[in-house]
Protein backbone atom coordinates (compact mmCIF):
# COMPACT_ATOMS: atom_id res chain seq x y z
CA UNK A 1 0.00 0.00 0.00
CA UNK A 2 1.71 3.09 -0.74
CA UNK A 3 2.18 5.80 1.54
CA UNK A 4 0.19 8.47 0.21
CA UNK A 5 -2.92 5.99 0.67
CA UNK A 6 -2.25 5.65 4.15
CA UNK A 7 -2.14 8.97 4.65
CA UNK A 8 -6.17 9.21 2.64
CA UNK A 9 -7.04 6.39 4.48
CA UNK A 10 -6.02 8.16 8.23
CA UNK A 11 -7.86 11.30 6.86
CA UNK A 12 -11.05 9.51 6.15
CA UNK A 13 -11.21 7.80 9.35
CA UNK A 14 -10.91 11.05 10.90
CA UNK A 15 -13.54 12.51 8.16
CA UNK A 16 -15.87 9.60 9.28
CA UNK A 17 -15.66 10.97 13.19
CA UNK A 18 -19.43 12.65 13.65
CA UNK A 19 -17.89 14.73 16.59
CA UNK A 20 -15.15 15.97 14.65
CA UNK A 21 -17.23 17.72 12.03
CA UNK A 22 -16.47 21.15 12.95
CA UNK A 23 -12.77 20.48 12.33
CA UNK A 24 -11.02 21.03 9.09
CA UNK A 25 -8.92 18.21 8.57
CA UNK A 26 -5.81 19.28 5.81
CA UNK A 27 -2.65 17.48 4.56
CA UNK A 28 -0.12 19.45 6.56
CA UNK A 29 1.58 22.81 4.79
CA UNK A 30 -0.77 23.98 2.87
CA UNK A 31 0.55 26.67 0.56
CA UNK A 32 -1.82 28.97 1.20
CA UNK A 33 -2.20 31.86 3.88
CA UNK A 34 -3.56 30.71 7.52
CA UNK A 35 -6.53 32.59 8.81
CA UNK A 36 -5.23 35.16 11.18
CA UNK A 37 -8.33 34.32 13.84
CA UNK A 38 -8.69 30.56 13.56
CA UNK A 39 -12.42 30.03 14.13
CA UNK A 40 -12.34 26.60 14.37
CA UNK A 41 -10.07 23.47 15.27
CA UNK A 42 -7.53 22.56 12.57
CA UNK A 43 -6.15 18.97 12.53
CA UNK A 44 -2.93 18.97 10.20
CA UNK A 45 -1.97 15.06 8.79
CA UNK A 46 1.34 14.31 7.91
CA UNK A 47 4.08 11.40 7.48
CA UNK A 48 6.49 11.37 10.53
CA UNK A 49 9.16 8.43 10.50
CA UNK A 50 9.38 5.62 8.90
CA UNK A 51 11.92 2.44 9.22
CA UNK A 52 10.79 -0.28 7.52
CA UNK A 53 13.27 -3.50 6.71
CA UNK A 54 13.11 -6.17 3.93
CA UNK A 55 10.91 -9.08 4.67
CA UNK A 56 13.45 -11.22 2.76
CA UNK A 57 17.00 -11.09 1.29
CA UNK A 58 16.28 -9.65 -2.56
CA UNK A 59 12.79 -9.67 -2.12
CA UNK A 60 11.19 -5.79 -2.98
CA UNK A 61 8.79 -5.97 -0.39
CA UNK A 62 9.37 -3.71 2.74
CA UNK A 63 7.37 -4.23 6.35
CA UNK A 64 7.91 -1.72 9.30
CA UNK A 65 6.72 1.16 11.14
CA UNK A 66 5.77 4.13 9.99
CA UNK A 67 4.14 7.35 11.93
CA UNK A 68 1.70 9.34 11.10
CA UNK A 69 1.66 13.10 12.66
CA UNK A 70 -1.76 14.35 13.59
CA UNK A 71 -0.86 18.28 14.64
CA UNK A 72 -4.15 19.72 16.39
CA UNK A 73 -4.52 23.30 16.38
CA UNK A 74 -7.31 24.97 18.10
CA UNK A 75 -8.20 28.37 18.73
CA UNK A 76 -7.37 29.94 21.94
CA UNK A 77 -11.30 30.67 22.59
CA UNK A 78 -11.86 26.49 21.87
CA UNK A 79 -12.14 25.20 26.10
CA UNK A 80 -12.67 21.68 25.20
CA UNK A 81 -9.26 20.82 23.71
CA UNK A 82 -8.81 17.47 25.60
CA UNK A 83 -11.97 16.06 24.41
CA UNK A 84 -10.65 16.78 20.29
CA UNK A 85 -7.35 14.84 21.27
CA UNK A 86 -9.60 11.66 22.77
CA UNK A 87 -11.91 12.02 19.52
CA UNK A 88 -9.05 11.77 17.49
CA UNK A 89 -7.10 9.11 19.05
CA UNK A 90 -10.10 7.37 19.43
CA UNK A 91 -11.15 7.68 14.95
CA UNK A 92 -7.70 5.82 14.58
CA UNK A 93 -8.45 3.02 16.85
CA UNK A 94 -10.10 0.34 14.55
CA UNK A 95 -6.56 0.89 12.28
CA UNK A 96 -4.75 -0.79 15.45
CA UNK A 97 -2.05 1.85 15.37
CA UNK A 98 0.86 -0.02 17.72
CA UNK A 99 1.45 2.87 19.72
CA UNK A 100 0.21 6.63 20.19
CA UNK A 101 1.96 9.30 21.63
CA UNK A 102 0.63 12.91 22.76
CA UNK A 103 2.89 15.53 23.14
CA UNK A 104 2.18 17.97 25.84
CA UNK A 105 -0.24 20.81 24.82
CA UNK A 106 1.62 24.50 23.71
CA UNK A 107 0.68 27.89 22.63
CA UNK A 108 1.56 29.46 19.57
CA UNK A 109 1.88 33.30 19.83
CA UNK A 110 2.79 33.09 15.84
CA UNK A 111 -0.21 31.55 15.59
CA UNK A 112 -2.45 32.76 17.65
CA UNK A 113 -3.66 29.17 18.96
CA UNK A 114 -3.16 25.73 21.22
CA UNK A 115 -1.38 23.45 19.91
CA UNK A 116 -0.67 19.75 20.31
CA UNK A 117 1.03 16.88 18.27
CA UNK A 118 -0.93 12.92 18.25
CA UNK A 119 1.55 10.36 16.79
CA UNK A 120 0.39 7.59 15.39
CA UNK A 121 2.65 4.28 14.75
CA UNK A 122 2.16 1.59 12.25
CA UNK A 123 3.48 -1.80 11.63
CA UNK A 124 2.45 -2.79 8.00
CA UNK A 125 4.29 -3.38 4.94
CA UNK A 126 4.94 -0.39 2.69
CA UNK A 127 5.17 0.22 -0.76
CA UNK A 128 7.23 2.94 -2.05
CA UNK A 129 5.88 3.30 -6.16
CA UNK A 130 7.97 1.73 -8.97
CA UNK A 131 6.98 -0.02 -11.94
CA UNK A 132 6.08 -3.47 -11.50
CA UNK A 133 7.50 -4.96 -14.98
CA UNK A 134 11.10 -3.24 -14.52
CA UNK B 1 5.11 71.90 25.14
CA UNK B 2 2.66 73.27 22.86
CA UNK B 3 -0.87 71.93 22.04
CA UNK B 4 -1.17 71.33 18.08
CA UNK B 5 -4.09 69.97 18.10
CA UNK B 6 -5.59 72.57 15.36
CA UNK B 7 -2.64 71.43 13.34
CA UNK B 8 -2.48 67.66 13.39
CA UNK B 9 -6.53 67.80 12.86
CA UNK B 10 -6.14 69.88 10.11
CA UNK B 11 -3.59 67.68 8.55
CA UNK B 12 -4.67 64.43 9.29
CA UNK B 13 -8.01 65.26 8.02
CA UNK B 14 -7.08 66.91 4.85
CA UNK B 15 -4.32 63.78 3.97
CA UNK B 16 -6.33 60.73 5.56
CA UNK B 17 -7.91 58.07 3.73
CA UNK B 18 -11.60 56.58 4.88
CA UNK B 19 -11.60 53.67 7.38
CA UNK B 20 -14.32 52.30 7.86
CA UNK B 21 -14.79 50.75 11.40
CA UNK B 22 -17.25 47.63 12.55
CA UNK B 23 -17.42 47.20 16.08
CA UNK B 24 -18.83 44.22 17.56
CA UNK B 25 -21.82 45.59 18.37
CA UNK B 26 -23.01 45.91 15.11
CA UNK B 27 -22.04 49.55 14.81
CA UNK B 28 -20.51 50.89 11.95
CA UNK B 29 -18.85 54.37 11.22
CA UNK B 30 -15.77 56.05 8.82
CA UNK B 31 -12.95 57.88 10.01
CA UNK B 32 -9.90 59.63 8.16
CA UNK B 33 -6.79 58.28 8.95
CA UNK B 34 -3.22 58.16 7.70
CA UNK B 35 -2.17 54.19 7.58
CA UNK B 36 0.81 52.81 6.96
CA UNK B 37 3.09 49.33 7.15
CA UNK B 38 3.95 49.10 10.46
CA UNK B 39 7.26 47.71 9.23
CA UNK B 40 8.72 49.40 6.49
CA UNK B 41 11.74 49.87 7.84
CA UNK B 42 12.75 46.11 7.76
CA UNK B 43 11.19 44.12 4.38
CA UNK B 44 12.42 40.87 5.59
CA UNK B 45 9.88 41.40 8.20
CA UNK B 46 7.11 40.45 5.25
CA UNK B 47 9.06 37.10 4.85
CA UNK B 48 6.30 34.59 4.80
CA UNK B 49 6.47 31.47 7.00
CA UNK B 50 5.31 28.22 6.67
CA UNK B 51 3.81 26.60 9.01
CA UNK B 52 1.73 22.83 9.34
CA UNK B 53 -1.64 24.73 8.77
CA UNK B 54 -0.39 27.44 6.04
CA UNK B 55 1.51 30.22 5.81
CA UNK B 56 1.94 33.35 8.01
CA UNK B 57 3.62 37.26 7.73
CA UNK B 58 3.87 39.92 10.40
CA UNK B 59 1.71 42.71 8.29
CA UNK B 60 1.39 45.06 10.78
CA UNK B 61 0.28 48.85 10.07
CA UNK B 62 -0.18 51.58 12.04
CA UNK B 63 -2.95 54.40 11.73
CA UNK B 64 -3.46 58.04 13.19
CA UNK B 65 -6.33 59.72 13.26
CA UNK B 66 -7.32 63.11 14.44
CA UNK B 67 -8.98 63.69 17.74
CA UNK B 68 -12.13 63.97 16.15
CA UNK B 69 -12.63 60.23 16.31
CA UNK B 70 -12.08 58.64 19.48
CA UNK B 71 -11.29 55.47 18.89
CA UNK B 72 -9.63 55.14 21.90
CA UNK B 73 -12.54 52.47 23.13
CA UNK B 74 -11.73 49.74 20.38
CA UNK B 75 -10.14 46.66 20.90
CA UNK B 76 -9.47 43.14 19.08
CA UNK B 77 -12.80 42.05 18.68
CA UNK B 78 -13.34 45.53 16.42
CA UNK B 79 -12.72 45.67 12.72
CA UNK B 80 -10.68 47.74 10.54
CA UNK B 81 -11.60 48.21 6.41
CA UNK B 82 -9.82 49.82 4.09
CA UNK B 83 -8.25 49.38 0.55
CA UNK B 84 -10.91 46.04 0.60
CA UNK B 85 -8.74 44.41 3.21
CA UNK B 86 -9.70 43.91 6.76
CA UNK B 87 -7.85 44.78 10.17
CA UNK B 88 -7.88 43.80 13.52
CA UNK B 89 -7.10 46.47 16.02
CA UNK B 90 -4.67 44.78 18.38
CA UNK B 91 -3.82 48.23 20.67
CA UNK B 92 -4.79 51.54 20.58
CA UNK B 93 -3.13 55.05 22.02
CA UNK B 94 -3.89 58.42 23.02
CA UNK B 95 -1.62 61.13 22.43
CA UNK B 96 -2.10 63.83 24.75
CA UNK B 97 -0.58 67.15 25.57
CA UNK B 98 -1.54 68.24 29.17
CA UNK B 99 -4.84 67.49 29.18
CA UNK B 100 -5.78 68.19 25.97
CA UNK B 101 -5.78 65.05 23.43
CA UNK B 102 -3.49 65.79 20.40
CA UNK B 103 -4.35 62.47 17.93
CA UNK B 104 -5.42 58.80 18.43
CA UNK B 105 -3.19 56.08 17.08
CA UNK B 106 -3.97 52.78 16.87
CA UNK B 107 -1.79 49.18 15.81
CA UNK B 108 -3.65 47.02 13.15
CA UNK B 109 -3.19 43.23 12.08
CA UNK B 110 -4.35 42.48 8.42
CA UNK B 111 -6.91 39.76 8.56
CA UNK B 112 -6.80 36.60 6.46
CA UNK B 113 -10.09 35.36 5.73
CA UNK B 114 -10.83 31.22 6.73
CA UNK B 115 -11.94 31.15 3.00
CA UNK B 116 -8.83 32.14 1.62
CA UNK B 117 -7.15 29.29 3.15
CA UNK B 118 -6.78 25.33 3.28
CA UNK B 119 -7.13 25.04 -0.09
CA UNK B 120 -5.23 21.73 -0.92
Amino acid sequence: MLLSTKINSFVERLNACSELKDCKIIKAYPYSMKPTNLKSTVIAVSVGEIASENVEIGGEELYGKYKINAYIYSPYKINDFNSIISLVINSQLNAYPSAVSVSEISNSDDLECLFVNCSFTFFDSLDFGGDENE
Amino acid sequence: MQSKKFEITKYLNALGQTVSIKNQNGGEGDILAIVQSFWNGGKSRYAKRLHKIGLTVDDYYSLICSADYNISSLNENDIAEFDNKKFRIVHTETVRVGNEIQYYSATLKRIWEEEDAFIN
